[in-house]
């Protein structure tokens, strides 16, 4: 992974310091909140319900045991004892204090971490693959890139205020794990006919109140122009978006009035500029150092491991056998494989871990691979390079510490924004929906049966949940100060990506695991075969049949 | 479910700056972390001034200072939102229900 | 009045006009950028330097076409979190070449100082009742970058690797 220099060093120290001293005028009363907000939210610092929260910049999702412990050591120091991972690969604290979240700083800085632009209205943290240089199915590593992206919007000094925030995010294997249509930018890396490395750029994409998925600008943009396009459009954007609106600001709204083609028009015409600046333009020497941080481990030369595999998920032990079958990725080194831990079951919430948890965590990486831990958007963790041979011992360590649960990708890997538990701006909780869910789901043979399958929660329209995208989207709103939950169906965030539609009037908290189960049971009779997952037969049949189920004798 | 509301009353609310706690003024012009210790205030007028005084007078202990509506059912008993009685409540049953500290 | 000029503290040598007040002889002046388009012929001989109040919205064709007459170009900045400015800055200083001063003048806060003067600003004029000592420090919150702007400093990314 990146490793710090003295100068990466000096940067997230100096913001440490900084930030030190902008808590030290607000304090004071040097700023007043209206001038501190925005500084405090573009280091991650939020004001929430009960507390303040602060989301902690884990660039692409990609983390060492030694980060990881250090964040088990804020959680105990600072915190209540655990952290919540967030669907952009990052993690948040819900409780630290004002006056503490200088020296929280401090200890991110010394293990080479920071939080700096995990909020505001600036370029937000890069999101990747959480599959990124294992994945069997990868054509180009993202990782470079995705840090080259990181270093370049780290305290931009042009971009610190646009008119909203903005998202990026990069993949670089066949099937897109990383969302790449609901981004604001969104990048494909391809190879083309003579193997040169360029970008399938989307922009425009993005959730919220108005779903959009990202228009096309280039089929292929050349690997060396990434930051020149990139800073073409981000200047656009910043003159152009509407500043006149918080919910007609993103750059999704700017492309759509002003329409693709105009807006393609004036990026071309702009990066004629920005492709001539040797500041931006990236060259052999630069990418090849930067490619440098990412190479391969030392993996063993190993045996394929597949008939073990196969005895695996034949066998009579069948929790082993249902996790080798949904936990499980291929590795693109033979004799290894990419292990998902589930942080998706009865006793926590989705993407919550404990600080002893997180500890367990980060031996285990170290044990059973080069102590490398992942984020995926799904609020899951990765352990990228497990030897198969050990894939027993490392799903009774999992099993111990609650993250062997079978069901990632399935329909109770639910994810789930904190909801008014937490959050200032949430309509109504998504916790104990996605709790009541899990128990209603609970017999794990039904949900292995039901395949592939997202349902996600948000609880308001910012869509933090991704609530558009899942398969099952619930939308918490508010109804004269009480919760109410609005059901669509039909989302999908993979390359297949669409917008869900609203299934029909929304229900109580306690209506919820009723009806979602009245959706499964009319999905298990319509589905053709076991091969026809749940979003094929919604595209095949409709609303239709799934309207009927709920709504119909249950007024 | 709920009984109806007969009269709507407020009570100032804000978080302290250095850690966030949810604070209620008192009628002594204190403020707690109870929100059963709030003053119930009546008049609007009275409300808005008191709103106003204490955001200029707290700005640099108490931020995001607003006046939260009460309903009072016939019996008197308070009748608040969703996101107000989670305030109140401090930790929602979810979180009491998963064991988490409160 | 005292502005930022150049990192230092220093006592402003325009005198700012309105629409309306009579233009001084032997002193620098700034006007609003309507006024000038107006006076542009009369302002062009009078031997002290013009410079102009604009808003980060301006038709940059314009602006550009007049810059070789300009001493100073004053952009607006109506609340700080308005980012259009920064954008102007770096046209201006970039593909328009120009190297007069540069003035950020409205809702200018310390906190955003270090980073306007990275896209080209070299001259504050600050919000009201701040004081300009205290913003002078936020120049110093940052030494290292890792990208170039309007300073033309080298990105770290092409640094040659340690060792």
């Amino acid at each position: 992974m990146y490793r710090y220099d003295e100068a990466d060093q000096q940067i997230v120290e100096e913001r440490a310091r900084q930030f030190r001293g902008q808590v030290e005028r607000r304090l004071d009363g040097r700023l007043s909140e209206e001038e501190f907000r925005p500084l405090r939210l573009q280091n991650g610092l939020y004001l929430q319900l009960h507390a303040y929260m602060l989301r902690v910049a884990i660039p692409y999702g990609l983390l060492s045991a030694t980060q990881l412990r250090q964040l088990a050591h804020i959680a105990r120091t600072y915190d209540r004892g655990y952290g919540h991972f967030t669907t952009r690969q990052n993690l948040q604290f819900n409780w630290p204090t004002l006056t503490d979240t200088p020296a929280i700083l401090d200890a991110l800085a010394s293990v080479q971490m920071h939080a700096i632009q995990t909020s505001g209205n600036c370029v937000r943290n890069v999101t990747s693959d959480p599959f990124a240089g294992v994945a069997a199915d990868e054509i180009v590593d993202p990782r470079p890139y995705c840090e080259f992206l990181r270093q370049w919007s780290t305290f931009h000094p042009e971009f610190a205020h646009l008119p909203r925030k903005f998202k990026i995010a990069v993949t670089g294997a066949t099937v897109d794990r990383a969302a790449i249509a609901v981004h604001d930018i969104g990048l494909r890396i391809r190879k083309d006919e003579a193997g040169r490395i360029g970008f399938e750029y989307f922009a425009g994409g993005g959730q919220g109140r108005t779903p959009v998925l990202a228009e096309k600008l280039r089929d292929f943009l050349e690997e060396a122009d990434l930051l020149a396009y990139t800073e073409a459009v981000l200047r656009i954007y910043n003159e152009l978006g509407r500043r006149d609106n918080k919910y007609k600001a993103r750059i999704k709204v700017l492309i759509k009035e002003m329409g693709s083609a105009e807006f393609r028009r004036r990026v071309e015409a702009e990066f004629e500029t920005t492709r001539h600046d040797p500041a931006l333009r990236l060259d052999p020497e630069a990418l090849a150092r930067m490619k440098a941080h990412f190479v391969p481990p030392d993996y063993a030369t190993l045996p394929d491991g597949q008939t073990a595999l196969q005895a695996g998920r034949l066998g009579k032990d069948r929790a082993y056998a249902r996790w080798l079958a949904s936990n499980l990725a291929p590795h693109r080194v033979p004799g290894y494989a990419i292990v998902q831990l589930s942080l998706k079951s009865e006793t926590l919430p989705p993407g919550d871990v404990t600080a002893d948890q997180m500890d367990a965590i980060a031996d285990l990486a170290e044990r059973h691979g080069f102590g490398r831990i992942l984020v995926t958007h799904r609020q899951n963790l990765v352990l990228p390079d497990v030897r198969i041979d050990a894939l027993r011992q490392v799903h009774a360590a999992l099993e111990g510490l609650g993250f062997a649960t079978p069901n990632v990708d399935r329909v109770t890997d639910i994810i789930a924004c904190p909801g008014l538990d937490y959050c200032d701006l949430a309509n109504a909780r998504s916790i104990p929906v996605a709790q009541s869910i899990q128990q209603t789901l609970a017999d794990a043979d039904r949900v292995h049966d039901l395949g592939p399958l997202t349902l996600n929660i948000s609880g308001c329209i910012n869509a933090c949940g991704h609530h558009h995208v899942g398969n099952i989207g619930i939308l918490g709103i508010d109804k004269q100060g009480e919760e109410f939950y609005q059901l669509t169906l039909g989302g999908s965030a993979r390359d297949d990506a669409s917008v869900g539609k609203v299934l029909g009037r929304a229900l109580t908290a306690e209506e919820i695991p009723g009806a979602v189960e009245r959706i499964l049971a009319t999905y298990a009779v319509l589905r053709s075969g076991a091969d026809e997952a749940f979003l094929a037969v919604v595209r095949r049949v409709g609303l239709g049949p799934f309207k009927e189920a709920v709504y119909a004798d249950h007024s | 479910m709920s009984e109806p509301v007969r009269s709507t009353v407020h009570v100032l609310t804000g978080q302290r700056l250095t850690d966030g706690v949810i604070v209620y003024r008192t009628a002594e012009g204190a403020w707690s972390e109870s929100f059963w210790d709030g003053e119930r205030v009546d008049a609007p007028t009275v409300r808005d001034a008191r709103v106003a005084h204490e955001q200029a007078a707290q700005r640099l202990i108490i931020t995001g200072i607003y006046a939260l509506e009460v309903g009072l059912t016939a019996q008197g008993a308070p009748v608040l939102s969703m996101r107000e009685r989670l305030r109140a409540e401090g930790a929602s049953a979810a979180r009491v229900r998963l064991g988490y500290p409160p | 009045m005292r502005i930022i000029r150049d990192r230092r503290i220093v006592e402003d040598t325009f005198v700012h006009l309105d629409e309306h007040a009579p233009v001084p002889s032997g002193v620098g002046v700034v006007l609003p950028w309507s006024r000038w388009l107006a006076e542009r012929a009369s302002l062009a001989d009078r031997g002290a330097p013009v410079g102009v109040r604009v808003a980060a919205t301006i038709d940059l064709a314009t602006l550009v076409e007049a810059l070789s007459s300009l001493a100073v170009v004053a952009i607006e900045i109506p609340k700080f979190t308005d980012g259009r400015a920064y954008s102007l800055a770096r046209r201006l200083r970039g593909e328009a070449g120009f190297s007069g001063e540069l003035r950020a003048v409205g809702d200018v806060l310390r906190d955003q100082l270090l980073f306007l003067s990275r896209c080209g600003f070299d001259a504050f004029e600050l919000a009201p009742g701040r004081s300009l000592e205290d913003a002078l420090e936020a120049f110093g919150d940052h030494e290292r970058h890792y990208q170039s702007s309007a300073d033309r400093t080298r990105p770290l990314w092409t640094r040659p690797s340690p060792g």
